[in-house]
This record gives C-alpha cells, sequence and structure tokens, in this order.
C-alpha cells in the first residue's frame, strides 16, 4: 500500500532549498541588522562639523570639563551647547566656513546634530560620576589619596584623535575586565583628564590598595539595574 | 504514522453507520458500550445553557486565526456567545512572539542616531542631575509649598516643600497628582475665546488688544457694567493688581466663585474677629478638638499644617508628650477627621447650625458669655441632641477654653 503520496518525493529539494533560503536570511539580518557598525573599534563616523579633538584638546590643551562640563558629577557627560562653542568661535576664526552650522545653530537656537559614537544598550546603566568622582584610598602608612577612572581608559588617546573614533570595544566583557581589576586603571583623581599620565613605580605598588577603595561591582545588578 | 491506537470501540461491534465509534471520557464510553448515547447526550447538553443551535460550522483552533469546519448535524454551537477570531493558541504565539521582539529591541544598538545638545543651555542645567523648584499651589484661600522636581526640564515628582509653613514637607493627594495635570492633553496651551459653543485659540496680541478695547471702553464710565469672575486667591500679587482694577473701575464688580469653597468658614471668622481673616489652626496648644461638619485633617484647606499640629499630641509614646487631645466630630458623611475622633455624631448637615445653637445655650447656661448671639441662641432646643454631645461634652469644652 502506498502511504505517501508522489510529490513528497520533492520535500528533500524544497526542504534544502527553503533551509539554504531561512539561513541566508538570518545571516543577512544578523549581519546587516544586529551587527551594527558604532560597536566596532575604529568607528569614527562624519560629524557636522570638524571639530579636532586633536587641536583643541591636544595642541591647545584645553581641558576635557572645559567642554563636557560636570562629567565628574552627573551621569551624562554633556556634549556642549552651542553657546560653548560661541564663547571662543565668536572671536576666534569667526569667518570659518567649517564653523557655518555652528554659527547657524547660534543663530536659529536649533541644536548640532552630531552623530553619536559611544552608544550603550537601554538595558545597561553607565554613570560617568560613579567613575570620574574618585573614592577615597588609604594606605598602609595612613595616608589618603582619591583614585578614579582616567578618560583614556575608555575613550582612549582623544587628544591625539582628529575625527573621534570608538577606542575600546565596550562590551559587557570589556567592562567586566576592569571591574574585576580595576587597579591598572586608576589614578589620582586630579589626574583624570591628563591623556599623558603614566603611573610611576610608587602608584603602581599601591594598585591593590586603589582597587579596594573603588570597590566596583561584578554582580549583574550593578549595571542591569 | 503514529502507532498509538485511536481510542475507538471495534467497528465490528459498535457499527453506528459513521465509521469509528470514539470516546472521550468513561462514561461516554459506558453510553456507547450499553447503547444508551442518546440519554448521555441529554445529559450534556443541559450541562451546556446558551442559545444552542446545532447544524452550524464549528470554529477550530488552527494556526493564528480560528478555522471554520464543515457544519457537524448533531454538535451544537453557542450562537449566543461572540466567537473570537484568534485561536487562544494564535494569541499566545502572536504575544510571545511580540515580546520577544521586544525584548531583543532593547540589545540593539542602531548605527546613526545624533545627540542634539541645546544651542543656548539654560542656566545651572547639568543633564544628569534634577533640579528641584520652589512653587506654591492654591486650595481656596490657602496655599500649600511644593517642591517640583525636573530632569532636564521636564517635571517628574511634586513633593511638599519642608520649608514651607503649610506643607512641612508634605503634599496632600492633590498635589501628587499635579504632575499629571502638568502633561494634561485637554492642558490649555493659549489663551482662547468663546465662539459660539466652542473654543477658538487666540495669540497673546489678540488678548492685548481685547484688554485694550475693554480699557477704552469703560473708560468714561468707570466700568460701569463691568463683570470680572476670578477664583478666591490670598496670592499678595493678586490681591494687589485686584485692588488695582478696582481703583481703576470703581463701577465694576468683582465676584468670586469656587465650586468648594470655605464661605461658612469665612463668614464664621468674619462674625468671630468682626474683620475678613482667613483661620490659621493651631492644634498643638489644643486639649479639646470639636469639628463640626469639618474635615480639618481629610480634605479641607490647610490639612497638611492641621495635621502635623494635630498628630503629636497623639503621640503617647514620645518622651515628652503631653496630655492626649480628645477629638469630636459631628458630620454628615464619612471623612478622615471622622474616622480619627474619639467621639463621633453623624448628622444631617441641615441640622448642624441647630445643634451649634444647642451647644451655645447649654455653655451660656454652664457661664460662657455669648456676647451678641446670645439671643439667636435662647430659642435652641436642646432636648433634640444627645444629652452627652452638648452637656457633658459642654464641660470638657468649658474647662478646656482657648
Amino acid at each position: 500500500m502506498q502511504i505517501f503520496p508522489r510529490q513528497l518525493n520533492y520535500l528533500p529539494l524544497v526542504l534544502a532549498v527553503a533551509a539554504f533560503t531561512a539561513g541566508g536570511a538570518i545571516t543577512f539580518v544578523f549581519w546587516f541588522y544586529f551587527s551594527p557598525k558604532n560597536l566596532q573599534v575604529g568607528y569614527a563616523p562624519e560629524q557636522p562639523v570638524p571639530y579636532s579633538h586633536r587641536l583643541h584638546a591636544g595642541e591647545l590643551g584645553i581641558d576635557c570639563r572645559y567642554c563636557h562640563a560636570n562629567v565628574e558629577q552627573s551621569a551624562y557627560s554633556m556634549v556642549p551647547p552651542t553657546q560653548t562653542c560661541m564663547g571662543c568661535h565668536a572671536v576666534v576664526h569667526p569667518e570659518s566656513a567649517r564653523l557655518a552650522p555652528v554659527r547657524e545653530s547660534w543663530a536659529t537656537g536649533d541644536p548640532i546634530e552630531w552623530v553619536r559614537i559611544h552608544q550603550l544598550p537601554d538595558h545597561s546603566y553607565f554613570n560617568h560620576s560613579a567613575h570620574l568622582y574618585g573614592a577615597k584610598a588609604v594606605y598602609e602608612d595612613g595616608s589618603e589619596v582619591r583614585v578614579a577612572v582616567g578618560c583614556t581608559s575608555c575613550h582612549g588617546r582623544i587628544d591625539q584623535m582628529e575625527v573621534v573614533a570608538i577606542a575600546e570595544p565596550i562590551a559587557m566583557g570589556w567592562c567586566l575586565e576592569c571591574h574585576r581589576n580595576p587597579g591598572p586603571n586608576l589614578r589620582p583623581v586630579e589626574e583624570i583628564t591628563n591623556m599623558a599620565w603614566e603611573p610611576d613605580e610608587e602608584w603602581v605598588s599601591h594598585q591593590e590598595d586603589h582597587a579596594r577603595a573603588v570597590n566596583p561591582p561584578e554582580h549583574c545588578n550593578g549595571c542591569h539595574r | 504514522m503514529s502507532r498509538r491506537k485511536p481510542y475507538a470501540l471495534p467497528t465490528d461491534r459498535f457499527d453506528t453507520g459513521s465509521g469509528q465509534v470514539m470516546w472521550r471520557s468513561l462514561e461516554e464510553k459506558e453510553a456507547i458500550v450499553s447503547g444508551q448515547t442518546t440519554a448521555l447526550r441529554k445529559e450534556a447538553a443541559a450541562e451546556l445553557p446558551g442559545g444552542f443551535a446545532k447544524g452550524l460550522p464549528i470554529v477550530e483552533a488552527g494556526g493564528l486565526l480560528k478555522k471554520a469546519k464543515a457544519p457537524v448535524a448533531d454538535v451544537s454551537v453557542d450562537i449566543l456567545q461572540k466567537q473570537p477570531r484568534l485561536s487562544r493558541r494564535g494569541f499566545m504565539q502572536a504575544g510571545g512572539a511580540a515580546t520577544a521582539a521586544l525584548a531583543l529591541q532593547g540589545c540593539i544598538r542602531r548605527p546613526e542616531s545624533n545627540i542634539l545638545p541645546f544651542s543656548k543651555g539654560p542656566e545651572y542645567t547639568i543633564p544628569g542631575i534634577p533640579q528641584h523648584f520652589a512653587t506654591v499651589t492654591a486650595r481656596g484661600n490657602d496655599a500649600l509649598g511644593l517642591l517640583v522636581e525636573s530632569n532636564e526640564g521636564r517635571p517628574t515628582k511634586i513633593n511638599g516643600n519642608a520649608e514651607h509653613p503649610s506643607s512641612l514637607g508634605a503634599t496632600d493627594t492633590r498635589a501628587q497628582l499635579h504632575i499629571w495635570d502638568l502633561y494634561d492633553p485637554d492642558r490649555s496651551h493659549g489663551p482662547a475665546s468663546s465662539e459660539g459653543d466652542s473654543w477658538a485659540s487666540k495669540s497673546w496680541a489678540d488678548v492685548d488688544a481685547a484688554r485694550e478695547a475693554l480699557v477704552e471702553a469703560h473708560t468714561e464710565d468707570q466700568g460701569a457694567g463691568l463683570v470680572v469672575l476670578a477664583p478666591p486667591t490670598s496670592s499678595p500679587s493678586m490681591l494687589r493688581v485686584r485692588r488695582r482694577f478696582a481703583a481703576r473701575f470703581p463701577q465694576a464688580t468683582l465676584h468670586e466663585w469656587e465650586s468648594v469653597a470655605d464661605d461658612n468658614v469665612a463668614a464664621g471668622a468674619d462674625a468671630a474677629f468682626g474683620q475678613k481673616v482667613y483661620p490659621v489652626y493651631n492644634f498643638s496648644t489644643a486639649e479639646v478638638v470639636l469639628a463640626v461638619d469639618s474635615d480639618f485633617l481629610g480634605d479641607d484647606a490647610g490639612s497638611l499644617r492641621n495635621q502635623r499640629t494635630f498628630g503629636p499630641r497623639r503621640a503617647l509614646t514620645s518622651p515628652d508628650r503631653q496630655i492626649m487631645n480628645r477629638l469630636y466630630a459631628v458630620e454628615a458623611t464619612y471623612s478622615v477627621t471622622g474616622a480619627m475622633a474619639d467621639h463621633r455624631l453623624r448628622m444631617k448637615a441641615a441640622r448642624v447650625g441647630s445643634y451649634l445653637r444647642a451647644l451655645a445655650k447649654t455653655l451660656a447656661g454652664k457661664g460662657l458669655a455669648l456676647g451678641g448671639v446670645a439671643g439667636a441662641v435662647a430659642a435652641a432646643d436642646t432636648a433634640a441632641y444627645p444629652s452627652d454631645w452638648h452637656a457633658s461634652g459642654a464641660d470638657d469644652r468649658l474647662a478646656n477654653r482657648g
């Protein structure tokens, strides 16, 4: 007795084509949609204003917090209002064509549409001030020092970047590396914006004291609140 | 092919003419075996009330949507029951897929989002740190001090202002809900004028023009025929504006009206003190409190302040405790004050006036000087009210005059 109809002979072929198509579609979706460029080290989008951190932070030596003000007080690192740009550029290069979007924003009140470079997923909570405000470390001899994470630890040598690019893979494994062993990334709180700071032997010898002072969370709820 | 045998009775013994005989319960099997299926079906039908009809297409779950199957002659379908188009299983499938998609969306950081900073940053605003603004909301003639938390220019929470004497750090239910007023889509966005049955939006320039026209029209007659309707206020600024208005247009009339108002309180204060005052109670020194149709601990204006001064007299475990105060409540409806009272008397609101006269008469009989109202009280019927609510209670009150 013939249980299966004849058409079922094509079933393996149909299945193979379907599997190939579905596999291709899934690969494409993940490749195109779930793997955005802005999560990769080196992502350096073109900004509406060709602002050079190398010039302003590097050569001119403007402190990070002149523009990203109160970053050690607030959860967010503020992108400065146009006002901050115009504070200097009303006088410095007031006619520059490259600053036209800044002047336009100042005149119209519309924001400059900076392209976001560092973007955390919605389910993770990051607080700039927690990393920058400084924790009090006490040495064996009783002396105290306030330690914090420097800008360069996550953002790289911004002062050498003509166009800002992602310097570190801002992903959970990378975060946890430091949360498990914060010592090497801690520095005196006065030096957080110093791009060229290097620890001396004395500082390195106290890394354990520093790590104990900050005691970063490693449990899920620390960041996934 | 499945090797599981269907729950079928052998057809050679139980041939009903329609193929295999299936059963779903032991009772049904019994009934089929004993040939009493009709009785069982009747029993089952009796268990299913409703507008049943036979021979209708049955809808069954299949995929997301229900599929209609061919009519079965002897199966009832409840025609009164609305048949859902979406099967229960289909609903769960679609809902689960949607939830998974939402959860996945949270992980995705699509390229190219923008950061839009201010052009001209507002003063003292640090993104990420909330600001707090002190403000005041009106409670009839009273005012309630509030502290509004604002995140990047968006108010998110309203709490009491600890430094304001009528709030002392607390808010009432209405103040907690004011936050929704700020996001109410029906909230007016600007001036409007009534045109026929509806409202038409106007610009502030229109308001200025209309006001100037009004002022011009009433300059000669000093405001005769001009009527202003306004809510009651205790705001010094608003009162100053009203005084200036009255000075400019002496013939105009200004009416104050509020749907829930303290008119009786104001009239009572007027009678008691001979001038227009707004009573602010201090219960911290009161030994005996009589609340007559007054919810001074609940919904009345100034209730937060009242609670703060009334409450400590009842903190019996407090080391610096004083003699516990005593609260009598006479009221027509349930209220927080009535629930708090040591003695509660329910009374029609219409009888409150005559009760007060009876109380005054009793107090006068015990030696309280009544002054100008003695004549009005003399005819009061003290017998109409429970004696302990004006006789023994009066002793309590007389002993603690203040």
